[in-house]
């Protein structure tokens, strides 16, 4: 009852009076000014604590302001600063499970701009601007968990979760197949619950990738595994189930989860515009061939569902009913990875 | 008047420069933010402290900086799309608010797209006197225009409800077509935006002041009286001094886009003046370029300027500046000539 009535009074007085005296953008700015981990409406994050795990590999862990709820095991989030001229936007897997003190907990692997920024130039303490959570809720159960480098940081809860929950009720644990360079080592590893210890196998993965005979030894029996990896790695591992499935006559069904871009696509050379019309909302809107759809969107008001922006995560996955996009491998595309080639008509 | 060429060699100029467009242009606009921002809470908590006289000269004129930084250099070249490039919501042009009566959204429509398409084509750029003045020969004389010279005034210093009611049709209000009611529930956006100013400046703020709820009151009326004065003098001196011209509808057929670029270039003009002036113009000083390259960051327009007028000199079309003085009386001298039949 209290909760309804101050909510009501935060949405119905509080909020529209300081829209009206603060407009986001001024609110925002000083919260940035001040280095207060708040926002008028949006969901920012204070870098509490940040380790190097290797030469290039480093945990970070970040409080969230008020605004971030709550997030499933294997969700991610987006990040967003002004790196140089532009602000930058990249996502990162939350590699904690969901508890009290609502921290997130990152394994990051510096290889881009934005990871650079994040850890090194990003001071502990500071604030920065981050999404809502996001990606799959994965309610299904697996008895193998691969991990391809730091795609351990997307594997890591669900297997965790999962792990911890059979133990608890005396069930078969699945197992994790942490797959690395054994010379970089496997930097995650000191973080790893003692309990699934004997759970958890740290592999070559160079090797074993290539000696499918060893590599099926360690999927027998399984009929249900997810793996984490790059685009090469996860293919690989397509490849081994695909073949063992064949030779044994049990079906796997396997779950792939990319960690990084898939493709990243450019535009054209000549700047076109194109008229785009959404069936659902029955609008038309003019579009640049400079920008992918799903920003084209966004810069004109609309919000589509979304996640990633970097063609990983689905979500923003639409039908595509008429025209042509770059690149297009089927009826549905992803608009943040896709430019438009002629006038289109989605199914939004 | 080969207009082909000058099409290329503006956009010549146009692709070069925005090439370049990047970090030099995003650290400016944050820094005009930054000042912006301070100069407005500067200005607000100074007015609250002015009891001491001097405070509420000092703040009324921080507030109106402030105020006058927000409008021209961040509103309105922000809102033209200028610093989209950063991809950071708070320099979007679709999403930014502004600090003045009119709604940004109406604004977008008047100005970004009725203005700059149609620049001084009669009947089709409302700018051109906004339906109050008259100010070119073309336009028809109305006895009430005989007055004109006398009602500017009150017109400049109340600046910002004049582009406020741009948009909304009001004059539909006084021939009876449309009632009160109606033009409030068409327009409930533009009119929620008059409350939230209204609110801000004459209730909010004075409220929280205490016992200064006067001093503040009057020292945010007199900041907004400040920035409208200014606005007014960059926006007539940009677009009717004395060489501007003024087309006819009939030019808008088959125009290529040589042709567009000539009649921009024809229908603004540029004030001269040293850094701080262009700044607080908010570059729309350089009219000229802002016309040619409406979403071109404000911050190249210095830079372009030279080049421009070059452009202009070599296919013979009038690069029109001067000091503010001399634009300025330019402008006056429209308002009074064209008071009369």
């Amino acid at each position: 009852m209290l909760h309804g009535l101050r909510q009501a009074f935060i949405n119905k007085l509080v909020q529209p009076l300081s829209k009206a005296l603060v407009p986001y953008h001024t609110f925002d700015f000083w919260m940035q000014q001040l280095n207060i981990n708040h926002r008028l409406s949006s969901i920012s994050a204070r870098l509490v604590e940040r380790s190097w795990l290797d030469d290039d590999t480093v945990r970070l862990v970040f409080q969230p302001n008020t605004h971030f709820k709550r997030y499933l095991a294997g969700q991610h989030v987006r990040f967003s600063a002004a790196v140089e001229s532009r602000v930058l936007e990249r996502s990162y897997s939350i590699s904690n499970i969901p508890s009290k003190q609502n921290t997130l907990v990152f394994f990051i692997k510096v290889q881009g701009k934005f990871s650079r920024f994040l850890a090194k130039q990003l001071k502990v303490g500071h604030v920065i601007e981050m999404s809502e959570p996001f990606g799959e809720n994965h309610r299904a159960t697996y008895d193998i968990f691969i991990a391809g480098g730091i795609g351990i940081t997307a594997i890591w809860p669900l297997f965790y979760q999962q792990a911890t929950a059979a133990l608890h009720h005396k069930e078969s644990v699945p197992r994790l197949l942490y797959m690395s360079n054994p010379e970089r080592g496997y930097p995650v590893k000191p973080f790893f619950d003692r309990a699934l210890e004997q759970y958890i196998l740290c592999l070559n993965g160079r090797s074993l990738l290539s000696d499918h005979h060893t590599f099926n030894q360690y999927l027998k029996g399984a009929l249900r595994v997810i793996s984490c990896g790059s685009n090469s790695f996860n293919q690989q591992v397509k490849i081994i189930t695909t073949q063992l499935s064949q030779d044994s006559g049990k079906p796997i069904k396997l779950t792939l989860e990319n960690f990084a871009p898939v493709i990243e696509q450019k535009p054209s050379h000549i700047a076109q515009e194109f008229a785009i019309t959404l069936t659902k909302q029955q609008k038309t809107l003019r579009v640049s061939n400079q920008k992918n759809l799903l920003d084209s969107l966004l810069e004109q008001g609309i919000k589509p569902q979304y996640g990633c922006k970097q063609g990983v995560c689905h979500q923003c996955s639409c039908r595509l009913k008429e025209g042509q996009v770059s690149p297009q491998r089927a009826a549905i595309i992803q608009p943040c990875i896709s430019f438009p080639q002629s006038d289109l008509e989605l199914e939004l | 008047m080969n207009y082909d060429a000058l099409e290329r060699d503006l956009e010549h100029l146009k692709e070069d420069t925005l090439s370049k467009v990047g970090e030099k242009d995003a650290r400016y606009i944050r820094r005009i933010e930054k000042l912006c921002r301070f100069a407005t809470v500067s200005g607000r908590v100074l007015l609250m402290l002015s009891w001491f006289p001097p405070c509420w000269l000092l703040g009324t004129l921080l507030l109106a900086l402030g105020k006058i930084l927000e409008n021209m250099e961040l509103g309105h070249n922000i809102m033209h799309g200028q610093y989209n490039f950063m991809n950071d919501p708070r320099f979007n042009g679709l999403r930014y608010e502004w600090d003045i009566a009119g709604s940004a959204n109406n604004w977008r429509q008047t100005h970004n797209y009725s203005h700059h398409t149609y620049t001084n084509v009669q009947s089709k750029d409302h700018d051109i006197g906004y339906s109050v003045l008259r100010l070119f020969k073309e336009q028809k004389w109305h006895p009430t225009q005989l007055f004109q010279t006398l009602y500017t005034v009150p017109f400049a210093l109340l600046f910002q409800w004049g582009v406020a009611i741009q948009n909304l049709r009001i004059g539909r209000l006084f021939l009876g077509r449309i009632s009160l009611l109606q033009l409030y529930r068409e327009q409930r956006p533009a009119f929620s935006k008059v409350g939230q100013q209204l609110l801000k400046d004459y209730v909010f703020f004075p409220l929280i002041a205490g016992p200064m709820f006067l001093h503040v009151l009057l020292g945010n009326f007199v900041a907004n009286i400040i920035r409208n004065v200014w606005t007014f003098s960059i926006i007539f001196c940009g677009h009717f001094t004395k060489n501007v011209k003024l087309f006819d509808k009939s030019i808008l057929k088959n125009e290529s886009k040589g042709q567009w670029y000539y009649r921009q270039i024809l229908g603004s003009s540029n004030i001269q003046g040293n850094r701080w002036f262009h700044i607080l113009s908010g570059n729309l000083s350089h009219q000229i370029e802002h016309h040619l390259f409406p979403d071109m960051p404000s911050y190249r327009y210095p830079m372009i300027a030279p080049k421009v007028r070059a452009i202009c000199e070599k296919h013979g079309i009038y690069y029109n500046t001067g000091g503010f003085i001399k634009q300025f009386s330019q402008v006056l001298g429209r308002i009074v000539r064209y008071s009369f039949p």
